[in-house]
């Protein structure tokens, strides 16, 4: 009888060995393995996702007790930026309206359309989850692929992108934040169109990879998505170029260290390249194309085989 | 009530029920956390509290296998490496072991405890995290992590005593 052995018994033992060395082997399983998102991680999310969304209520409201809290001690001195700020924005509106009209004006001369390919429809949604563990930093949020969300779709915040999809269930969507390990995005400066690739490595600062025209970029840079990679439409606000302690370029995340709550997704759908046909393959085609044919016309309709 | 310290298993159902579900549900709010001062605290070390204060008059085979099966749950929810909460789980609670505890909780030693368990979650997890992905966690938001978790431990004692006085009037539950 199970109940009745002794606590300090060799049954106890063995199942918790077991247990330990399927664990174990679990984890060097996924050694060097690349990170596939399962069916079973998606029922997981989904069940935790209801219990997420009603303790995302009341921790969002804790979090803005302690930012009132704040703002109010800074209201003064934000009041007097921000009328600053509305000032020199109303100059520069005045300025990129005309710049619109020219540039609307020589699209129209030329016949050609520059403008960006982030879609104007967005897809709001609640961070109900934010797993900032000890190797991901990942979202969790309250739309899936019934409101339209597909593997890959950016998500936003008001002050730039946060990351792209990676997991989908029918209610609730995973996403891989910028700063996340397994996260690389094509990039470029916004002053000079270099590209790089911003490569996340779980640190608050993602570093730029793959740089190109190193000599273009320098501290202070706009980075935005550079649309290279098919993947995410150019002209995502993502960040700054800071100088990292190395000496090498990182970026400081424009949606880096605010509490997430309210974020958008683009539906943005992946640009996928046309099918590569070199010349051989098509003389090779062009030859079967052809003993098909032949086959074809030297078969006799009346011939029984 | 028990006759010569024997227990039947139909009194170690409820235990064992009510500790699975707190677990259950503690590895559900894994992936929550709060926002505070710009600093990021995630609840990723609640399930450990809930770990140690475990019944003592649980079904123990039932118990592992739920604890196992809990930090599977946990790493698919988080997204995580699969297994590596599971192997912390399993290594809490067999370093724990409720069911040889003597006295329900000493102060000094259920904190000796739990940080002890902390120390074992915080190497389990970076020695398997970097098996797998050649990175070291961010040892300043799992410390943060543990401070929460910490905060809270007295609070799930307090759960636990009234739950524990409910079903049982006594605190050796």
């Amino acid at each position: 009888m199970l109940g009745r052995e002794n606590p300090n018994g060799g049954l106890t033992r063995v199942a918790l060995f077991a247990a330990i060395f399927i664990s174990t082997v679990l984890i060097i399983l996924q050694r060097g393995a690349e990170h596939n998102t399962s069916g079973v991680e998606t029922a997981a999310q989904e069940t935790v996702a209801p219990l997420a969304s009603v303790l995302a209520v009341p921790l969002r409201g804790f979090e803005g007790i302690f930012s009132d809290i704040s703002d109010r001690r800074s209201a003064f001195e934000d009041n007097k930026k921000l009328r600053e700020e509305i000032a020199m924005l109303r100059e520069r509106q005045a300025r990129y309206d005309n710049l619109a009209n020219k540039v609307a004006r020589y699209e129209a001369i030329l016949g050609v359309d520059t403008e960006t390919d982030i879609p104007l429809r967005k897809i709001a949604a609640r961070a109900i989850g934010e797993t900032d563990g000890p190797f991901f930093r990942s979202l969790i949020l309250n739309v899936g692929s019934k409101d339209g969300v597909k593997v890959g779709n950016p998500v936003m915040s008001t002050n730039g992108l946060v990351g792209h999809v990676i997991n989908i269930g029918p209610n609730t969507t995973r996403v891989l934040r910028v700063s996340d390990l397994n996260s690389r995005i094509a990039v470029a400066s916004a002053r000079s169109g270099a590209t790089a690739i911003l490569a996340g490595d779980n640190s608050p600062l993602p570093k730029l990879d793959f740089i190109n025209q190193r000599e273009n970029w320098k501290a202070g840079d706009r980075v935005i998505s550079s649309g290279d990679d098919g993947a995410l439409p150019r002209g995502l606000q993502i960040g700054e170029v800071v100088r990292g302690e190395a000496g090498g370029f990182r970026v400081q995340l424009a949606a880096g260290s605010e509490p997430l709550d309210w974020v958008w997704v683009s539906p943005f759908e992946k640009l996928v390249a046309p099918p590569e046909t070199d010349e051989e393959t098509e003389e090779e085609t062009d030859e079967v194309t052809v003993d098909k044919d032949r086959t074809e016309t030297d078969v006799d309709p009346g011939e029984t085989p | 009530m028990t006759y010569l310290g024997i227990q039947s298993q139909k009194q170690k159902i409820w235990p064992t029920i009510v500790a699975a579900l707190s677990l259950f549900i503690a590895s559900a709010t894994s992936i929550a956390g709060l926002n505070l001062f710009g600093a990021w605290i995630g609840f990723g070390f609640i399930p450990l509290v809930v770990l140690i204060i475990w019944p003592k008059r649980a079904n123990r085979f039932v118990s592992l296998a739920l604890v196992f099966f809990a930090g599977l749950f946990t790493d698919w929810a988080t997204g995580g490496i699969d297994g590596q909460w599971a192997l912390v789980f399993v290594l809490v609670w067999g370093y724990f072991r409720p069911e040889l505890r003597s006295t329900p909780f000493a102060p000094i030693g259920l904190l000796l405890v739990w940080l002890t368990s902390c120390g074992l979650a915080l190497v389990t997890l970076s020695v398997s995290g970097y098996l797998v992905d050649g990175i070291f966690p961010d040892f300043w938001a799992m410390g943060r992590q543990i401070i929460f978790a910490t905060c809270l431990l007295p609070v799930f004692l307090l759960l636990r005593h009234g739950l524990a006085m409910r079903a049982n009037d006594s605190e050796d539950w």
